[in-house]
């Protein structure tokens, strides 16, 4: 799992945090588990495992959008 | 030798979150059935390690598509026990292997091709997916559920149709890719459409596929088998043509070469 530097991780967590805000973000399931938006959020700012998984996720959207457009 | 005619199909329903799973996968049990598969379906109850290691045992499949909670180095059934691990997976010896499971690539995937698979896919990441309408159902009348099911279920559907491996998993990627664009610039109103995009291409990205060249790390050994060396590493594809006008160029010299020899010898007769 990528590790983002500080500056990285501030963007990234601020992006969901406003797709939060907007109620433009859902609830995932994994095999096993869930996590709503608000906990997401929570495990990315403690920088849990799910929470790296969480950051490294909003990274590949980033880098999907930038892709097509 | 497993039966290349048998086609093997796991669908847990009672361990958290799996009922999406246990229907989902049953589009692809039906797909294979009017394809005329013969195939051996372990569901609900029945998808634990006893029941479908007789199965292995008795019925000998040369395939075997599973869902259900992993980690590195496990992958478990209806109660969440393990089924298969890195220390216990010698009945996949010989056989296609996908894991829709989160994570199996790390270990289990890499120790299920040194116990002799002929070829395994499955996760790196924890694979995820989106529901409005939660997990019970099936996933393909869900609207947000249906496009990561469809993306996973792909690979299984190109080997039903007879393509190989590689090709079966490019589908999946295709499909994931599919679904990515139809977010992007179908539906980018929908207010979870990023959310969508996002997590299809984790799992895009996230699917990992080994086939026996893969597991060979020195170049003897990778040549004596019949696979492909280069960057260092052992392939099951020889390396890709330069693309773009290199190659262009590449196809134009034979034709330039005999132009060329046209014209001389033309010109020597006039």
């Amino acid at each position: 799992m990528k590790t983002f530097d500080p500056g990285m991780e501030t963007l990234l967590l601020r992006r969901m945090e406003t797709r939060a805000e907007q109620g433009r973000m859902i609830g995932v399931y994994q095999i096993g588990e869930y996590y709503t938006p608000e906990q997401q959020i929570e495990e990315a700012r403690k920088g849990t495992a799910a929470g790296e998984e969480f950051l490294f996720a909003e990274k590949k959207l980033m880098d999907e959008l930038k892709r097509r457009m | 030798m497993p039966d290349t005619s048998k086609m093997m199909f796991v669908r847990p329903k009672n361990c958290r979150f799996c009922g999406n799973g246990y229907h989902g996968l049953n589009h692809v049990l039906q797909y294979a059935k009017t394809k005329g598969w013969n195939t051996i379906d372990i569901a609900a109850e029945q998808a634990t390690k006893q029941p479908i290691y007789n199965a292995i045992d008795q019925q000998d499949p040369a395939s075997f598509y599973g869902f259900g909670h992993g980690n590195d180095c496990i992958y478990t059934g209806d109660s969440e026990l393990s089924i298969f691990t890195c220390n216990e997976c010698d009945r996949l010896s010989g056989r296609i292997i996908y894991l829709l499971s989160c994570l199996t690539a790390n270990g289990l995937g890499p120790a299920i091709m040194q116990k002799g698979a002929l070829a395994y896919a499955g996760f790196v990441v924890s694979w995820t997916w989106l529901s409005a309408s939660g997990t019970d159902g099936d996933p393909y009348a869900d609207i947000y559920a249906r496009g990561f099911w469809e993306s996973a279920n792909e690979l299984w559907i190109a080997l039903i149709d007879g393509v190989e491996f590689r090709e079966a998993v490019s589908a999946s990627i295709a499909k994931y890719n599919e679904w990515i664009d139809y977010w992007f610039y179908d539906n980018p109103q929908d207010p979870y459409s990023q959310e969508c995009i996002k997590w299809l291409a984790v799992d895009r990205d996230g699917l990992l596929s080994l086939d026996a060249c893969d597991i060979i790390s020195d170049e003897t050994t990778c040549l004596q088998e019949g696979c492909y060396w280069y960057d260092n590493i052992c392939h099951s594809m020889p390396p890709k043509p330069p693309g773009g006008g290199g190659a262009i160029a590449l196809a134009l010299i034979p034709i330039i070469i005999i132009v060329g020899i046209a014209y001389i010898v033309g010109q020597k007769r006039h």
